[in-house]
């Protein structure tokens, strides 16, 4: 606090009201009152504040008014000029994955959404490169074991013949194991070339395949589909299907129909299902029921990580659910051509 | 006859596997190398390795394309269908993916001299099918319907529909169909041909009209289209 000119004589003064009041007394006081100064002559002047007038609330309430009518007109200039790209912004998040084709989110809009969506995209570029790295080294290690698996195959020709099966049983194990992987990256990165085809014909000539081969597949009901895909990627997305129905299932039912515009292929085991955690981590690279991991069934737990692959390169997907009695069902779920 | 890849240890196995069953053979490291042998050897057939650094064995077999006395069979650990394709396009005999059975390249190897002995051309036919709208391309196992719609049929009907393809207008008995149908590897085809080909009648039926298998009674099946070799 500092004394001015005047105060120096009324210092004892002054040290008492700050010992009453604090050097920070609230200057602000609400409501009416009244100063009294007692001037050098003795005599005391009173300043007294009258109550605000009655028409300046209502002319605060006016003016308040005002003010939110003008703030209501901003913000709906603003949010005009905010919501659009904000939805725009939203849906291209919502369409992020972990593939390097995916479109970049647009960089338009107020400057925070701007730097939202240029950092959203630079996350993209980051995972889809780590994912990219991951994948490509996966594919290499399953490359590489092909050459001692080579050479291994012609260091046991001269091996006694019992030797000789037995050895050949496990490169052969290990050789599907790397089929698989190399599969699996495949279907991640590479996309072929997308043509018109017809998936019911498709469907069945796979189950045919399997019938042909003495297995329990039978196409239960068939309606033509025409779509837009890859034969290689679908080929192995129903092979999986079948081959999980098959493997756990002892049995594959297939199903084609359209519905609501979509094309859809069921695939019906009568096997004892999945424990309901299980339904969507079965799609997860790698992953293998509990009851799932003996030698019997093999397989690496990449079959259906394939199969949901090649369905989202398709704008696709793929649901796994127990039926009611017994068994699972796979429903593929595609999108027909436009042209068909 | 040449094996050339760069993983020394596998060529000298291929060498030892190969000479043991009487053949003479000779290696190379590398696309040079393997020049330099074909200029100073007679050579039937060359074993030919798709990852190499340097030049890498696809570029390989297109500079071996124009030498027909030659026969090229590739060796690919890549070994997925594309690879396959482009391997055979680029005049390879035969395309086989790794890790290689002994026994299976011994096979392939000895039908090739056999073919080239006779003089029947490659393994692996290059040519394109079309009759009444339809197209085959039996390399890269494709059929599409007139309206260009890729119809994708079951590995027995595309064998059938292929020697169908291949002799047009002849009647083929079940026993040579059976035996065209049933494919080298196959050894599950325990279907009666006849139901196969009425699965393979009406999936075309399905896609256009006409008939174009007929069956010749107590003779078996003929293909009744006009065929054209594109």
């Amino acid at each position: 606090m500092r004394l001015g000119e005047g105060d120096r004589n009324r210092a004892p003064e002054i040290a008492r009201e700050l010992a009453l009041y604090g050097a920070a007394a609230d200057p602000a006081i609400h409501g009416p009152f009244t100063i009294a100064v007692r001037q050098r002559d003795g005599r005391w002047l009173y300043l007294t504040t009258h109550r605000f007038p009655s028409v300046g609330v209502i002319g605060i309430g006016a003016l308040s008014a005002l003010v939110n009518l003008l703030l209501i007109g901003v913000s709906l200039w603003f949010g005009g000029r905010v919501a659009g790209p904000l939805r725009q912004f939203a849906a291209s998040a919502e369409r992020l994955r972990a593939d390097a084709e995916v479109e970049p989110i647009p960089v338009t809009g107020p400057t925070e959404l701007r730097a939202a969506a240029e950092a959203l995209n630079h996350m993209q570029q980051r995972i889809s490169r780590y994912v990219r790295e991951r994948t490509s080294m996966i594919g290499a290690i399953a490359h590489d074991l092909r050459a001692p698996l080579s050479r291994l195959k012609f260091h046991v020709v001269s091996a006694p013949p019992k030797l000789r099966a037995a050895v050949e049983r496990e490169i052969a194990e290990m050789e599907q194991l790397v089929g698989v992987t190399l599969d699996f990256v495949e279907a991640d990165t590479r996309s072929g070339a997308f043509e018109r085809l017809e998936l019911s014909l498709l469907v069945e000539g796979i189950a045919d395949d399997f019938a042909d081969a003495g297995k329990d597949v039978e196409v239960v009901e068939t309606a033509p589909l025409t779509i837009c895909g890859n034969a290689l990627l679908l080929r192995r997305l129903f092979t999986n299907l079948i081959d999980n129905a098959l493997k756990y299932g002892g049995s594959a039912r297939v199903r084609t129909c359209r519905e609501n515009g979509c094309a859809i292929v069921e695939i019906d085991d009568v096997g004892p299902g999945l424990a309901p955690d299980d339904l969507a981590r079965a799609f997860e690279p790698f992953f293998r029921g509990e009851k799932s991991r003996s030698r019997s069934t093999g397989g690496v737990g990449l079959g259906l990580a394939i199969a949901r692959s090649a369905a989202v390169a398709h704008a696709g997907s793929i649901v796994l659910e127990n039926l009611p009695e017994r068994g699972l069902r796979a429903r593929v779920f595609l999108s027909p051509s436009e042209n068909a | 006859m040449l094996v050339v890849d760069d993983d020394t240890d596998l060529r000298a196995l291929v060498r030892d596997y190969l000479a043991a069953e009487g053949f003479d053979i000779l290696e190379a490291p590398d696309g040079q190398a393997m020049r330099r042998e074909l200029a100073t050897n007679a050579v039937d057939i060359v074993i030919l390795d798709v990852m190499m650094p340097g030049e890498d064995g696809l570029s390989l077999a297109r500079s071996l394309a124009d030498r027909a006395e030659l026969g090229v069979i590739m060796l690919s650990a890549l070994g997925s269908e594309n690879d396959r394709v482009v391997g055979l396009e680029l005049g390879a005999d035969d395309y086989l993916a790794k890790p290689v059975a002994p026994r299976e390249l011994l096979a392939r190897v000895r039908a090739l001299l056999r073919r080239k002995a006779l003089h029947l051309g490659t393994a692996s036919p290059k040519l394109a099918y079309e009759f009444a709208g339809w197209q085959l391309e039996p390399l890269r196992r494709t059929l599409r319907d007139p309206g260009g719609v890729v119809i994708a049929l079951s590995d027995g009907e595309f064998r059938l529909l292929h020697a169908f393809a291949e002799q047009p207008g002849k009647v083929l008995s079940r026993d040579l169909l059976l035996e065209l149908a049933r494919g080298s590897e196959s050894d599950a085809f325990d279907r009666a041909i006849d139901t196969q080909v009425s699965r393979l009648r009406r999936k075309l039926l399905s896609r256009a009209p006409g008939e174009m298998i007929r069956t010749v009674r107590n003779e078996g099946y003929v293909f009744l289209p006009e065929v054209r070799r594109a």
